[in-house]
């Protein structure tokens, strides 16, 4: 039992210190680790355009019966062929740019062989060397050529930038035309604007003037009211001071005629104390001697009580015909005499189950009357009453 | 030899003077039993212990009711007798009595009250023709008040009836308790080799004999209307089950088979009867339904199963059997069913009869040869011996549930005798026969 609750508690006891250690490291590591703070980016107005969604979607409802299978095949079809014809002209153009190419090249072919041709192989050399002549003065035109051609484009090019000085200095010009109507159509807005705003300005003033008027019209009439108010609140205050001086001063005669009264019952009381001390003290003696005679009366009346209650049992004993099979049987019957010992009334309080016993208790009490009385008034006013009577088979 | 005997019709008019009175003194007590026991705290204590054991029955004085015709009947004589029986009244004897007054206003209670009667009954009674009306009155000496004030009408044939119906009247007004008196018992009587089945009132007066035969006649059993009487007669010289009407005395005959016919019993609605019947072996309880003749088997124990009888509710059928040996009672449901047995203490218990309430079974209870009437209550299975005879049998609930009437041995004699249901009162009905057994006190 023992070694089963320590080791159940060292596991315990475990999980707890791992559990801190636990708590301890999160706590370490959140030291740490700044949180990443976004802050929300101000938000950007966007730009809306309130659509009218039935609308729209009526109108996708055209498009889609527009774009109906039948035309949406048709339109395919067509950009099938449109496809095909720009495929198709690419297809001839690169065709086209490779026949340029090969004629190019058989155009070169033959006038790079023709001299092989026509040359005889034994004066080889000298085709060489009329070839080479023949490429140089070729290189010479050619060059000559292309000087000619780069002054062209020289020349162009010093065209085109007079031309294009030209024209930017136009543009500029109309720019600035352009320009300066503009800032005319500026100066005119600005001018029409401050005439605009001039003129809120003064209808603004106006309105504060009016809004002033009113507004000073209404604090006298508020003034005034409040003034009114006050003077029924002073008013009232007044009264209820008024009141409230008449209650105290009432409450003070009050008070005075109460310690007035106070003062003569106490002054009276003092008188009679005094008065009475004498007495009381001989009241107090008499009481005492009173309470022992008391003492000493009820022990006596407990006697002459006993001394009555005895006789009467003894009556009704003697005349009491017990019925027959009855034995422990018990009942109680309440009884009242008169000033002569006659039975006034009896009832039965507690019966016993048996009726003939019962009325057997009953007419013992009758046959036992007249009972003698006590002489003891005491007792004798509890006999006038009624008292239970025991039968006890 | 059958005879037969008229019911006697018995008209009475009973009128209660004193109800007026008896109210009138409940409102009159009521607030002062309230005002005394609220507001007293009397310091009187009386306590009346019993003095010995001195406790006889109550003093009552039944004075001679005053007629001015002659009157074959003493009704007051009747009404003594009936109170003095019954063990609980102690009757003051005519020559005892200094005055005979014969009204309540005529009374003078100091005389009886020296004679050291409670109460007192004063009647008188008055001819017209043939029909008598009996005035009378129930008087507390010790109270000095009266306590009933009636008045009974009967035929010249009912005075007997009428007395017996006055002693009901003045029991049941001062033991709170229903009055037996007014009933009657049926039983057989032998004498010299005579059988009779007989029928006379509670008080063994006014015997009717209904069978008279040489041979044995047993078990007479009243049906719940009073009106007709099973029994079963060996006058064949084997037995046989008779239902007989009192009226007109015819008879049928419900079982004969051969073996035993025994022990009759009326279900409490009068339309069946349980036998004892042996006709398929050993004797069993068997159902006659009257109406149709039908007999059916409602146990099938091996011994000697009889004496059944109903329960008040006719649920219930308890027999005696010795299936386990020595005669106990047993119970069954009336319809058939699982039989339980009820008495395990005495070596014998038997002749079950029922309580009107159902709560409790008379029985013969039987130790070592001595044989007792005795009380099974049902509720606790507690059984309480009321007799103290050696050979008391036959025990019959009086239909009031106080009494129990039983076969007893007095010397060599057979007499009839009851007791009360809690042992204390025992009462010996004094019959002229010989040999009285078998009773059955009618419903």
């Amino acid at each position: 039992m023992d070694s089963d609750s320590s080791s159940k508690f060292s596991l315990a006891f475990f999980l707890a210190i791992l559990f801190h250690l636990l708590v301890i490291a999160l706590f370490a590591l959140g030291l740490s680790y700044a949180p990443d703070i976004k802050i929300a980016q101000p938000i950007q107005a966007m730009r809306a355009t309130i659509l009218d969604e039935e609308q729209l979607q009526q109108a996708n409802i055209i498009n889609a019966i527009n774009t109906s299978p039948e035309v949406e095949k048709k339109r395919l079809v067509e950009v099938q062929k449109q496809k095909q014809k720009l495929l198709a002209e690419a297809a001839e153009k690169l065709i086209a740019a490779a026949l340029q190419e090969k004629e190019k090249q058989q155009n070169v072919k033959p006038q790079l062989s023709e001299p092989e041709k026509n040359l005889p192989k034994v004066d080889e050399a000298a085709d060489m060397e009329k070839k080479n002549i023949e490429t140089k003065k070729l290189d010479a035109e050619k060059q000559d050529a292309r000087e000619k051609w780069l002054k062209k484009v020289a020349e162009k090019k010093k065209a085109e930038q007079e031309q294009a000085k030209k024209m930017e200095a136009s543009r500029l010009a109309e720019l600035e035309k352009k320009r300066f109507a503009e800032n005319a159509i500026e100066i005119e807005k600005n001018k029409a604007r401050e005439r605009w705003l001039k003129k809120v300005a003064e209808q603004k003033k106006q309105e504060e003037k009016a809004a002033q008027n009113e507004k000073l019209k209404q604090e006298a009439l508020k003034t005034a009211e409040a003034e009114k108010k006050q003077a029924a609140i002073a008013k009232e205050l007044a009264r209820e001071k008024s009141e409230e001086n008449r209650l105290h001063a009432l409450a003070e005669q009050r008070l005075k005629q109460a310690q007035a009264e106070q003062e003569r019952v106490k002054a009276l009381e003092k008188q009679q104390a005094e008065n009475s001390k004498a007495t009381e003290l001989a009241a107090q003696k008499k009481a005492q001697q009173e309470k022992l005679q008391a003492e000493q009366d009820d022990k006596w009346r407990d006697k002459l009580r006993k001394q009555f209650t005895d006789a009467i049992e003894a009556k009704i004993k003697t005349r009491w015909n017990r019925p027959i099979a009855t034995d422990g049987l018990v009942c109680v019957i309440r009884l009242q005499l008169d000033r002569n010992g006659q039975v006034r009334k009896t009832f039965v309080e507690k019966s016993s189950g048996n009726k003939l016993f019962d009325e057997s208790a009953s007419n013992a009490v009758y046959k036992a009357q007249p009972f003698d009385m006590p002489d003891d008034k005491k007792i004798l006013e509890e006999a006038l009453e009624s008292f239970p009577v025991k039968f006890d088979d | 030899m059958i005879s037969s005997f008229k019911g006697e019709f018995l008209t009475m008019v009973i009128i209660n003077k004193s109800n007026i009175m008896k109210t009138l003194k409940i409102f009159f007590f009521l607030p002062l039993m309230f005002f005394y026991t609220s507001l007293t705290q009397a310091e009187l204590r009386i306590e009346v212990k019993k003095s010995g054991d001195k406790s006889a029955g109550v003093p009552i004085a039944v004075v001679p009711f005053a007629s001015q015709n002659a009157i074959s009947v003493d009704v007051a004589a009747i009404v003594n007798a009936d109170l003095a029986r019954s063990g609980y009244f102690q009757t003051l004897a005519e020559e005892q009595m200094l005055t005979k007054p014969t009204a309540a206003a005529e009374v003078k209670f100091k005389a009886w009250q020296i004679l050291g009667q409670e109460y007192l009954v004063v009647g008188k009674i008055d001819k017209n023709l043939d029909n008598y009306s009996i005035l009378f009155q129930l008087l507390s000496v010790s109270q000095k008040s009266q306590l009933i004030d009636y008045k009974i009408s009967a035929g010249a044939q009912g005075l007997r009836r009428a007395a017996h119906k006055i002693s009901d009247l003045i029991y049941e007004k001062l033991t709170g308790k229903k009055g037996v008196f007014d009933t009657r018992v049926a039983f057989i009587s032998s004498e010299s080799g005579v059988y009779k089945l007989q029928v006379a009132d509670v008080d063994g007066f006014e015997t009717k004999t209904i069978v008279s035969t040489s041979e044995p006649i047993m078990s007479p059993a009243w049906s719940p209307d009073g009106a007709k009487i099973a029994y079963v007669s060996f006058e064949s010289h084997r037995p046989a089950i008779f239902v007989q009407a009192l009226a007109t005395g015819t008879r049928t005959k419900v079982a004969a088979f051969s073996g035993i016919n025994g022990a009759p019993a009326w279900s409490p609605d009068g339309s069946k009867l349980a036998l004892t019947l042996s006709k398929d072996g050993n004797p069993n309880i068997y159902i006659a339904d009257l109406a149709t003749n039908v007999i059916t088997q409602l146990t099938k124990i091996s011994g000697i199963n009889t004496e059944p009888t109903w329960s008040p509710d006719g649920q219930t059928i308890v027999f005696t059997s010795n299936q386990d040996g020595k005669p106990q009672l047993y119970k069954i449901p009336s319809n058939g069913g699982n039989v339980q047995r009820l008495t395990f203490e005495g070596e014998y218990n038997a002749k079950a009869s029922f309580s009107p309430d159902g709560q409790k079974i008379a029985m013969v209870h039987g130790n070592e040869g001595s044989y007792k009437i005795a009380l099974l209550e049902l509720n606790t299975g507690v059984i309480t011996v009321l007799t103290s005879g050696n050979l008391d049998e036959s025990p019959s609930f009086s239909n009031n549930g106080s009494m129990v009437l039983y076969a007893t041995q007095k010397g060599n004699k057979a007499v009839l005798a009851a007791v009360s249901t809690d042992g204390k009162i025992q009462q010996q009905l004094n019959f002229q026969n010989p040999q009285v057994r078998d009773p059955s006190w009618a419903p």
